[in-house]
């Protein structure tokens, strides 16, 4: 096997604390630990995504790599040239004009004065500035500074491109214009690691993920193997939707979920819960049938109906249902009402799931969503090992469709 | 980093760092003509007078003039030189680029100025009938004493203040007392024997009286500017060491 074109070894990176001092200042004796004990590799031709929480590590790691701080123990290699792309417009001065910040930042990344200079008119071209070129960039909208900062990128010559969140901006044809060109270096065979939190650009992007999680690294394989697994942390993890996986009123035998949650023109939403399966958790067969019991409490002035959105682990919506599609209609009453909904599961592929209970005005057609939810995990039972099909997770969906095939 | 590249990135940052100084101005770059010319103005119309009789100095303006030349360029190396860190620190922090680069770019520009005062120095001894001899072979020479002075002080102090950040208080009072102790507007015979060993030690005044030596044909001050000579290289490689050490640590420090 060739040799990897970045070796980390055992990489860790410690940061003093910064502490607000009037006076004397003192150096803290505690540390934050940035990075611990990093070891991969990244062979040529890659295109990694590095993905975590904020403050997981991954811009230290980037700046690391780049050469702007040394480790604080372990080891790197890098065997090529890199560009360095850690913030949008280094070197930039406010009132300069966009030619002479060009000018500026091509240096910094690596290009010769000629080079910059002679393809000057293609730089500006992809930044699509026009003759605002000339005029000092105070006067630039957020969106042109980012582009000219980006439209240099083209035109560098390197081996590898680390990029640190600079890929956010502009409208969506120059957005595709520079996703165009990283996926143009990916067929040149150039590496680049990337950290976003565009991840659905990044499914595009890149052919790994790697996520770290509190300056540790802590999974490494496909994007489409490592992102539900991602998301799943990432959202469950916090507290109203492990409450809903963890938390179970033993006493009631029901989960409760939220209180008092929201209310929408005189009708209020107390309750959500899930009825429990037998196993008193949160994870179901496929076969069964989930009930969810709402509870509410309506006003005599409106009529309001009440229903779900159901979102997959991406939290791409799925479907969604109210409760009027039956034709029952919450009557005007001061009175606490419980709303059930039957839900059979079977309909649903294996995966983690959130329903949001919403509000609708049948007036006004206006709604209230709430941003909390019910989280539900169906079992994946099927015979197939998760790791022998990952191109067909890519293709399956969240829907099972009765649908039938047959041939001739 | 390759030798054409480090020099390349040199180019470009004093290039910036002239065009952000005279941005939106109407004069631009012929604000450099104002420091010299002023400079002038007081030499020669409130200490000439004022001093000339006492010091019976000959040819005291462009004596003065070029000991304020010399200061200009010793001053202005160690006040930019040791902000540059902090005013680049964008940079610093997000770029891997050799911090050195920033005080030597801020010297280089400051170069540039000390043309223009140069360029009086020369309309003066032209005006005053002094002829330049060949002598003044050693001008580049001298310059870049010039520039050691100031750049081996300007980082130690700024790679001192990425711990300290306190020092850049006292930059001030540094430049101050050490004008009083150069030999701007006196020459340096005028101090009495025993002290003018200390006073050499000082690095700029050595170069100083070099400067006079070559414009007013004073004395040449060979054996008294060794000391001051040795200490400035000595400072310059200390200097050079001591940031490079720092250096590892100013993206995380600054």
């Amino acid at each position: 096997m060739a040799s990897p074109i970045i070796h980390i070894e055992q990489l860790s990176k410690r940061f003093r604390k910064r502490e607000e001092k009037t006076g004397i200042y003192s150096a803290s004796d505690q540390y934050i630990t940035a990075l611990d004990n990093i070891s991969f590799d990244v062979f040529k031709g890659e295109s990694v995504g590095l993905i975590g929480r904020n403050g997981s590590g991954k811009s230290t790691l980037l700046k690391i790599l780049a050469g702007v701080y040394p480790p604080t123990q372990g080891s790197f290699k890098v065997d090529g040239k890199i560009i360095p792309l850690l913030e949008s417009g280094i070197g930039f001065h406010k009132d300069l004009s966009g030619y002479d910040n060009i000018l500026i930042l091509g240096r910094i990344l690596g290009m010769s004065i000629k080079d910059i200079r002679s393809k000057m008119d293609e730089i500006v071209d992809f930044a699509e500035i026009g003759d605002f070129i000339y005029m000092p960039i105070k006067h630039y909208s957020n969106g042109m500074v980012s582009r000219i900062s980006f439209s240099v990128v083209p035109f560098l010559t390197g081996d590898i491109l680390l990029v640190d969140e600079v890929l956010a901006f502009g409208d969506l044809s120059f957005q595709q214009k520079a996703l165009q060109f990283l996926k143009s270096l990916h067929a040149k065979g150039k590496t680049y690691v990337i950290v976003s939190h565009h991840l659905n650009s990044l499914i595009t992007l890149c052919n790994r993920f790697i996520v770290l999680q509190n300056g540790k690294y802590v999974s490494d394989g496909p994007p489409l193997k490592i992102l539900p697994e991602y998301y799943e942390e990432l959202l469950l993890s916090k507290v109203e939707h492990r409450n809903s996986f963890v938390k179970m009123d033993l006493l009631n035998q029901r989960s409760i979920f939220f209180e008092a949650l929201f209310e929408m023109d005189g009708m209020r939403f107390l309750e959500a819960h899930i009825l429990p399966s037998k196993s008193c958790t949160n994870e179901f067969e496929s076969n069964e049938e989930l009930v969810f019991e709402f509870v509410v409490q309506s006003s005599p002035k409106h009529n309001v109906d009440i229903g779900i959105i159901a979102r997959d682990i991406m939290q791409n919506l799925i479907f969604s249902l109210s409760m009027g599609q039956c034709g029952i209609s919450l009557e005007r009453a001061e009175t606490k009402r419980h709303v059930y909904l039957k839900l059979p599961l079977n309909i649903l592929n294996a995966g983690v799931f959130f329903i949001h209970p919403f509000l609708l005005n049948l007036k006004t057609k206006e709604y209230s969503l709430s941003h909390k939810s019910l989280a539900f995990r169906i079992k994946n039972t099927s015979d197939f090992n998760i790791n022998e099909t990952i191109q067909l997770i890519s293709l399956m969906g969240s829907i099972k469709v009765p649908a039938t095939w047959e041939l001739k | 980093m390759l030798k054409k590249d480090f020099w390349d990135l040199v180019k470009v940052f004093v290039w910036r760092e002239l065009k952000i100084k005279y941005a939106q101005t109407y004069l631009g770059i012929f604000w450099m003509l104002f420091p010299p010319l002023m400079a002038l103005l007081v030499v020669s119309f409130f200490f000439g007078n004022l001093m000339k009789v006492s010091l019976e100095i000959p040819n005291y303006t462009l004596f003065a003039y070029v000991g304020m030349l010399s200061w200009f360029y010793f001053s202005y190396v160690v006040s930019y030189s040791s902000v540059s860190l902090l005013q680049n620190q964008e940079i610093v922090q997000k770029s891997p680029i050799p911090r050195i680069i920033f005080p030597l770019a801020k010297a280089i520009c400051g170069i540039l100025d000390l043309l223009i005062w140069f360029l009086l120095a020369f309309l003066l001894m032209l005006f005053f009938g002094l002829k330049p001899g060949f002598t003044f072979l050693l001008l580049p020479f001298i310059l870049v004493l010039n520039f050691i002075a100031g750049f081996s002080i300007g980082i130690w102090i700024a790679a001192f203040s990425i711990r300290w950040r306190d020092i850049y208080q006292l930059v001030p009072y540094i430049i101050g007392f050490t004008m009083l102790i150069t030999p701007v507007f006196y020459h340096a015979n005028m101090v009495p024997e025993n002290l003018k060993i200390f006073l050499y030690f000082n690095p700029i005044a050595g170069v100083i009286e070099w400067y006079r030596y070559l414009f007013v044909h004073t004395s040449m001050p060979i054996f008294e500017f060794i000391f001051g000579f040795i200490f400035s290289i000595l400072l310059l490689f200390g200097g050079i060491y001591y940031f490079h050490k720092q250096e590892s640590i100013m993206a995380e420090r600054l």
